[in-house]
């Protein structure tokens, strides 16, 4: 029986060694693998500039463009940024064009109990003149191709924009093997497509689209007409995901870029 | 205790005594570990029973261990003297029910850092409802889970769609009921769950994280019977011979949703799955089985009486052949499993199905065994189709587009070659694994060893490399469809360490069947597929050339899972299992944590005996709360007419949702009724009602009126339960 107790005795032994050991790792995982963790919902202040010139081809002529230089946070959080400065101009000339400021303070959102935070194009503290003057440029000036530069200080920050216009898209449809084919022209400074209309909106990465192969019945009953919208690279990283909160801007958040759009074209039965 | 030894005729091999388990029900015992005192290694009883014991190792005392059965110690000397070297030992072991066991046992395979549960230990936990195989998993090191509800298991950091489930070795698709909360099997229908992490041989399917391989119970030569009712379900579960095959039929259904509704309002389960299995004897040296399974889930939402929503089926059927011939054992597969859901308005099936996801898969194995030897050669096919078509919104799911029609084919060729053997203290075993696609071949090579240092300690190590050819699309959602499942040539890979120390105390009076069990991992992944959307301005996701686009990223994983065990003479019962794990993806430049990385998780299992027919139980569970991506502003949308905002994120993953805390209890009675062992149990799940939270929905924040927040998810209410069982 003797060597029976002496294990017995030196098993016991080692499960309280074990278990000593196992306590002693556990506290020190507990102690040092714990992990920092952010806050669920924080709203973090920082300085953005937002401006998309949209061009639209089916509604002329254009009006007022409007950007807007504030702290981007939780929407009724957001303030306007007191502008001291705004620059633009046409990169390939240096011509100025007719941007001025429209001086307003306090949050981006008026704050309506129950209300969804809503912006209008008209809220902006940058106003782009539709017909420029004095030799500046207005919003009728752009043409596809252009390089536009906006540089606004606003309460000791320099917020630095950049964008090319893209072209207009000309779009024409054929009928190929019974399917109703929409083809456009490229240009360089479009990164991204869509094509939409009452049926819904599709992004498109190359020029061509079978229109009857790709939208569902329910959208061709709905397909009258489709207008082709070109998006600029600053344009398309912002407004589709993966989202990026800082596209053509330095300097801060937002974005500068443009999106120009097609005039409407019906289209003709299968 | 009743020790029994008969003599049955057997052809005897040279030098091998061969053993037979039996329960004192007349059950052959599988999975009962031999310990010799000749022998390094436990040896374990295979489906029949049967343990060949080499006649060198049979010295001094033999100790025979299977869960649910007093252990047995008997002299190896008797046994060689009084059984003549062509007879069969037949030993009988007693059923031990009255207590409930720890979760985890230890064997020999699955090998260390690996586990097994069985049915009877997982029938004495507080089910949620229903006493459920799968529901348990998280109470072993290793294993996390993100909550209450989410169909996800994580083995080991890998992620949730890095794991297999198979029954009796064939391919599972889904196998979960009511959004996951339930295991879709009948508890009484299995024998038990291997769930195989670090090891998993060559020779097994397998994605990388791991394999969970149920089993269905023994067949038995007695008719035995089974009936249990809950709240949520009825079962039933017969086994019988019928001539020489032996029968299993298993059916459940839930059997009542009035009182259901009344607590869930709209979202009542309905569900019902059935098996059957029968093994055939062919001649003395082969079995046939056939089986047979299938779950069907309901559409969730019930108004009048009437049903809407999704609803899901699996079914599976496998053929199994096993023989003994050439000096080797064979063993040859076949199982075709369809998972199909359909959408349901108003009771009646809408159009085609939105995913019908067929996989083929058969497979042939041969095994030669030599003292302490073994080679396995493996050779498999899988032939998966998968078709999707859907034309409605996925607000479960918004990376996957309204309107969707994909199909994809896969085939795979496998070969793996593995084998071991024993030199010393020292037990090692190695292979490799071919698979073919349309992409290539690729090898996945492994190798373990197990220093038995003493009979009570031993050190295990492996090294892996596994390659997987699927992956699902995101996450499940809570109250969510299950996302499709892509099939690809080009595979995912891991490479994986572990190093494994485990003492096993079985030879204590105090504590009894004292375990503790320390595993380390570490895990590489490359090729990580994380799905990538196109969303448009519309907000519609946009397909690549008609598919759904996928990134491939790295990640890796690693963290220490430790398990503490043990009971007392009074046969209260203690299990504490605690694991740390990291797991990491690549996003763009830098390493951010994963979806799944839950570094700590905490569970303990507590059993005291009341009495002799009372028992109560409890289940502490504690862990980290899951990974969110934070919400630190909101970006002017500064096109159209109406200009709003979008949620701004901040960095991946960088938050979390608060710690999960449960603690459970059961207070079970067991007794007879008429000629029946019966047992009523009363469960108190979520003892402390506490509100864990599942998820917080932060994408729609900046498109909130001011004040207004969405309500978080929350997991199971407290919930009190009855269950009762009846056996005979």
């Amino acid at each position: 029986m003797m060597p029976h107790r002496i294990t017995r005795v030196r098993s016991a032994r080692r499960i309280r060694e074990c278990s000593r050991l196992f306590i002693v790792a556990s506290l020190a995982l507990f102690t040092t693998a714990c992990d920092g963790s952010a806050p669920l919902i924080s709203s973090v202040p920082t300085p953005a500039l937002y401006f998309i010139l949209q061009l639209d081809a089916s509604q002329t002529p254009s009006g007022d463009a409007y950007a807007l230089a504030a702290t981007a946070a939780l929407p009724y959080d957001a303030q306007y940024l007191s502008v001291e400065s705004v620059e633009a101009y046409r990169a390939s000339d240096g011509r100025q064009l007719a941007f001025d400021i429209v001086q307003r303070n306090g949050p981006v959102v008026p704050r309506e109990f129950g209300s969804l935070p809503n912006y209008s194009a008209q809220d902006g503290n940058l106003r782009w003149r539709a017909v420029g003057h004095s030799g500046m440029l207005g919003v009728h000036d752009v043409q596809p191709g252009d390089s536009l530069v906006l540089r606004v200080v606003a309460e000791g920050t320099v917020l630095h924009g950049a964008m090319r216009v893209p072209g207009t898209p000309v779009p024409t449809i054929s009928i190929e093997n019974g399917s109703r084919i929409l083809r456009f022209e490229g240009d360089a400074a479009t990164s991204l497509w869509t094509a939409g209309g009452r049926w819904g909106i599709r992004s498109l990465r190359t020029p061509r689209f079978n229109i009857d192969s790709t939208l569902t019945p329910f959208e061709l009953e709905r397909a009258d007409s489709i207008q082709v919208t070109a998006y600029d690279a600053n344009a398309a990283a912002y407004l589709v995901p993966p989202f990026r909160n800082q596209a053509g801007v330095s300097g801060g958040l937002g974005v500068v870029g443009a999106v120009v759009s097609s005039r409407a074209v019906v289209l003709p039965p299968r | 205790m009743l020790i029994a030894l008969l003599l049955t005729p057997r052809a005897a091999q040279t030098q091998q005594r061969w053993i037979k388990a039996m329960s004192d029900r007349n059950v052959p015992v599988a999975g009962a570990v031999f310990t010799t005192g000749g022998s390094t290694r436990p040896l374990t009883t295979d489906r029949e029973g049967h343990v060949a014991l080499p006649e060198s190792e049979m010295t001094g005392t033999i100790r025979i261990r299977a869960l649910g059965f007093r252990a047995l110690s008997v002299s190896a000397d008797s046994l060689r003297l009084n059984v003549a070297p062509n007879d069969t030992i037949r030993i009988t072991l007693t059923a031990l029910a009255e207590l409930l066991g720890v979760v985890e046992v230890s064997t020999d395979r699955p090998a260390l850092g690996g586990a097994r549960i069985t049915r009877d230990v997982a029938r004495r936990l507080p089910p949620l409802g229903e006493p459920d195989i799968l529901r348990v998993l998280p109470l072993i090191g290793g294993i996390a889970q993100p909550n209450d509800i989410r169909p996800r298991l994580y083995l080991a950091g890998a992620a949730g769609d890095e794991s297999l489930v198979t029954l009796d070795g064939h391919p599972l698709q889904h196998g979960l009921h009511f959004d996951g909360l339930l295991g879709a099997f009948n508890l009484a229908a299995l024998d038990r769950a291997d769930v195989m992490m670090h090891q998993v041989s060559a020779s097994k399917r397998s994605r990388v994280g791991g394999v969970i391989a149920l089993e269905t119970r023994t067949a038995e030569t007695q008719p035995h019977g089974e009936l249990g009712v809950s709240l949520a379900a009825a079962n039933a579960t017969v086994t019988a011979p019928i001539g020489s095959a032996r029968t299993l039929v298993s059916a459940r259904s839930t059997w009542t949703s009035s009182l259901l509704e009344r607590v869930l309002s709209d979202n009542t389960p309905g569900f019902r799955d059935g098996l059957v299995r029968v093994g055939m004897p062919l001649g003395s040296h082969a079995e046939a089985t056939v089986l047979g399974f299938g779950a069907y889930n309901a559409p969730r939402t019930l108004v009048n009486g009437v049903r809407s929503g999704l609803e899901t089926h699996e079914a599976l059927a496998g053929a199994t052949l096993r023989a003994r011939g050439l000096g080797l054992d064979w063993s040859m597969r076949a199982s075709r499993s369809r998972f199909r859901t359909q959408r349901v308005m108003q009771g009646e099936a809408s159009g085609v199905p939105e995913a019908l996801q067929r996989w083929d898969a058969a497979s042939i194995d041969a095994t030669a065994r030599r003292e302490r030897r073994w080679l396995d050669v493996h050779a498999s096919l899988d032939t998966r189709r998968h078709e999707y078509a859907w034309n409605r919104g996925r607000i479960d799911n918004p990376l996957l587009p309204t309107p969707f029609s994909q199909q994809s084919r896969q085939q795979l060729l496998h070969a793996a070659i593995a084998g071991g053997s024993t030199v010393g203290r020292v037990a090692f075993d190695g292979g490799a694994r071919l698979t073919r696609s349309n992409d290539g071949v690729y090898v996945a090579p492994q190798l373990n060893a197990e220093w038995r240092a003493s009979p009570q300690i031993g050190v295990g190590a492996s090294l892996a490399r596994r390659w997987q050819f699927d992956s699902q699309y995101g996450e499940p959602q809570v109250a969510g469809d299950p996302p499709p499942v892509f099939l690809f040539d080009r595979p995912r890979r891991m490479d994986a360490g572990a190093l494994t120390l485990a003492f096993n105390g079985a030879a204590m009076s105090q504590p009894r069947d004292a375990r503790v069990e320390i595993t380390t991992f570490v895990r590489s992944f490359a090729d990580r597929t994380v799905p990538t959307s196109n969303i448009g301005p519309s907000g519609s996701v946009e397909l690549v050339d008609g598919q759904l686009q996928f990134a491939r990223t790295s990640g890796r994983a690693y963290g220490v899972s430790t398990t503490m065990s043990g009971r007392s003479a009074s046969g209260a019962s203690l299990q504490v299992a605690y694991t740390w794990q990291r797991a990491w993806q690549r996003d763009s430049a830098a390493d951010v944590r994963a979806a799944w990385d839950i570094p700590h998780t905490l569970s303990t299992l507590a059993s005291v005996p009341i009495g002799r027919r009372f028992e109560l139980s409890s289940v502490v569970s504690w862990r980290s709360g899951t990974v969110v991506t934070p919400v630190n502003g909101a970006m002017l949308y500064p096109v159209g007419g109406n200009q709003s905002f979008r949620t701004r994120f901040g960095e991946l993953n960088s938050a979390r949702l608060p710690d999960y805390v449960r603690v459970d209890a059961m207070f079970r009675w067991r007794g007879r009724i008429a000629s029946a062992d019966a047992a009523l149990t009363f469960q108190l799940i979520n003892l402390l009602a506490r509100d864990n939270v599942m998820g917080i929905r932060l994408d729609g924040l900046a498109s909130l009126p001011e004040g207004a927040r969405l309500p978080p998810q929350t997991g199971v209410p407290f919930l009190p339960s009855l269950g009762m069982e009846l056996r005979w």
